[in-house]
């Protein structure tokens, strides 16, 4: 089914994907996606490995060229709201030998606004020095960036998400590599954020914890199998459609992504 | 020290400054050996020049070989991006085949001519004060112009870019979707380190070009915790390289660039020594980093528009 973006409605909606198809050399991942992920929600991507989780944020934000279909932000092509969407990268897509400093790598959380020229304001300064007092790194400003854990780096790049003030905020896997304290302090930390009107949508493995913490789920395998409230994305009938298995069933299990 | 002493370390501080400031990004992307590629790539370009109007080491050789240089950077990014190889063996693919057909291209139709191997993998710094052009009535060598110019347009490049380059080098997925254009940014690199490679083979021939753009940068990623100051102190390295391998080739009677090339990896081990952190003495040296002073998240948000108020703010410090 492929529908006209829903246009009216631009505020209700934070991200709109239609029938967009995705996949790297020529392979698949994902076909057919449609998708309104409602602004101010707090939702998660979920589905098994190789589901295409990763793959749907990234043909979304353009990083991987679409094969088909396309994705509209507030109503909009990315390249005209840039500034008003922010994106965590999973952990391995950054060079981590890079020299540079925590303060810096939230600094980049302005570059959208400033572009490739125009100097840091000092409102540029208060925006940075806040979100790293909101995820608890300011005492880390000029340590270098290789010389933190991979709490603290998780923190620092979700500073750099905040320091943009986004209206959407958009987490490759952001709770991997982190321990549980920092994990459970980011997760705090975002639903507040979406108490304050802004949309997070976070790729995440760990069932249990969005079907606790989460408002909104996406289901994938290959294809959106659910989305709406997790109570009802999450439901065991679409669980086993899409895992092929019955994940929250079993005690004590993390599905693996 | 004479005057063209002089004039050689000058031209080799050039060079080895434009190469050491594209050679840090390339360090930092994992792309070492694409000047060393494209230095071996450019040979069926000088010879094809040869062939087609029997010069060689003019302008026209410069722009034959920057052809295959970028040929050869070209071919690379086209094999990268199809995923049918890994970016290294990609690399290792291209550049073999076409140093080959220069090397049979020599073989074949230019044998009897003056392309002897010697210049083309030692090059030809110590005779580059001979080789003067007029400019407004002075003879200036040609190497300090085209070194100077390529270190002008190198400066000038990173300076315009430098929000991009560091960005998509930096995280390349974050750069791409803040609108800072890391796709093309990285297309100019391969240009820009095309370009430079071209002359510094002219210069210091095929072996030493991945010398000169790796080895200051990797000893100055030692020691700097910024990417500016990497810059800058690859820079220096380069300098003082070129000067130490200078008086090193004097005492030893030997070849410059190759002296060059020697004090630039002695002063790499210093850097290695020094460097921060990452082990080695560096790690005694500089005992003590930040561990461990995450302060625990209290404040709640206040990332909210800068029109919202601030008084949600709840801080509850439990230590």
């Amino acid at each position: 089914m492929t529908m006209a973006h829903p246009q009216q409605h631009e505020d209700a909606v934070a991200l709109s994907l239609r029938d967009l198809r995705a996949g790297y050399n020529g392979r698949t991942v994902l076909r057919g996606v449609d998708l309104d992920v409602p602004h101010g929600t707090f939702g998660a991507v979920v589905g098994p490995n190789g589901s295409g989780k990763s793959t749907l944020v990234k043909a979304a934000l353009g990083l991987l060229a679409a094969t088909r279909g396309s994705a509209r932000f507030f109503g909009s092509p990315l390249a005209r709201v840039r500034s008003r969407v922010a994106y965590v990268p999973q952990q391995d897509a950054v060079a981590e030998d890079f020299p540079i400093t925590a303060v810096q790598v939230v600094e980049m959380g302005r570059y959208p606004h400033r572009g490739w020229f125009r100097r840091l304001t000092a409102g540029d300064d208060v925006a940075v020095a806040e979100a790293m007092e909101a995820t608890g790194v300011q005492g880390l400003a000029n340590t270098p960036l290789d010389e933190l854990s991979g709490g603290q780096r998780q923190r620092v790049f979700l500073a750099r998400a905040l320091a943009q003030r986004a209206d959407l905020l958009i987490l490759d896997e952001p709770f991997t590599a982190v321990d549980a304290r920092t994990e459970a302090d980011l997760l705090s930390l975002l639903e507040r954020l979406c108490a304050t009107g802004v949309t997070v949508l976070a790729v995440h493995h760990d069932l249990r914890t969005v079907r606790d913490r989460f408002v909104y789920a996406v289901l994938l395998a290959g294809t959106v199998v659910a989305e709406g409230p997790v109570g009802d994305a999450l439901s065991a009938d679409n669980l086993e459609r899409a895992y092929g298995i019955a994940p929250l069933a079993q005690p004590a299990t993390t599905v693996e992504a | 020290m004479s005057t063209d002493a002089l004039m050689i370390i000058v031209i080799a501080g050039l060079l080895s400054t434009a190469c050491a400031v594209l050679g840090s990004f390339l360090v930092l992307r994992r792309q070492a050996l694409l000047p060393d590629a494209v230095s071996h790539a450019v040979l069926p370009g000088i010879v094809l020049i040869f062939v087609l109007t029997g010069q060689r080491g003019s302008m026209l050789t410069v722009l034959g070989a920057t052809a295959f240089g970028l040929i050869c950077v070209a071919g690379f990014e086209w094999l990268r991006r199809t995923g049918l190889v890994a970016p290294d063996a990609a690399l290792a693919l291209v550049f073999p085949a076409l140093f080959s057909l220069g090397v049979l291209g020599i073989g074949t139709y230019a044998s009897g001519a003056h392309i002897d191997v010697d210049s083309a993998i030692y090059g030809d710094l110590t005779f580059a004060p001979l080789r003067t052009v007029e400019l407004a009535g002075q003879a200036v060598p040609r190497s300090l112009l085209i070194t100077g110019g390529a270190t002008v347009a190198v400066a000038i490049l990173v300076v315009v870019l430098w929000r991009p380059l560091k960005a998509s080098t930096f995280d390349p997925g974050f750069a791409q979707s803040a609108g800072l254009r890391g796709r093309v940014v990285s297309t100019v690199l391969l240009l820009a380190v095309t370009v430079v490679a071209v002359v510094a083979f002219d210069s210091v021939g095929a072996i030493l070009v991945i010398t000169f753009f790796v080895v200051p940068a990797a000893a100055a990623h030692q020691v700097a915790t910024r990417l500016s100051s990497m810059l800058l102190t690859a820079v220096g390295i380069g300098w003082a390289s070129s000067l130490l391998g200078y008086r090193l080739a004097e005492q030893l009677d030997s070849s410059i660039p190759g002296s060059i090339g020697l004090a630039s990896v002695m002063l790499f081990a210093l850097a290695w020594l020094a460097g921060r952190g990452r082990g080695r003495l560096g790690r005694f040296l500089h005992r003590g980093s930040s561990r461990d002073t995450t302060t625990r998240t209290t404040i709640p948000v206040q990332q909210a528009r800068p029109s919202e108020s601030h008084a949600t703010a709840a801080p509850s410090r439990d230590r």
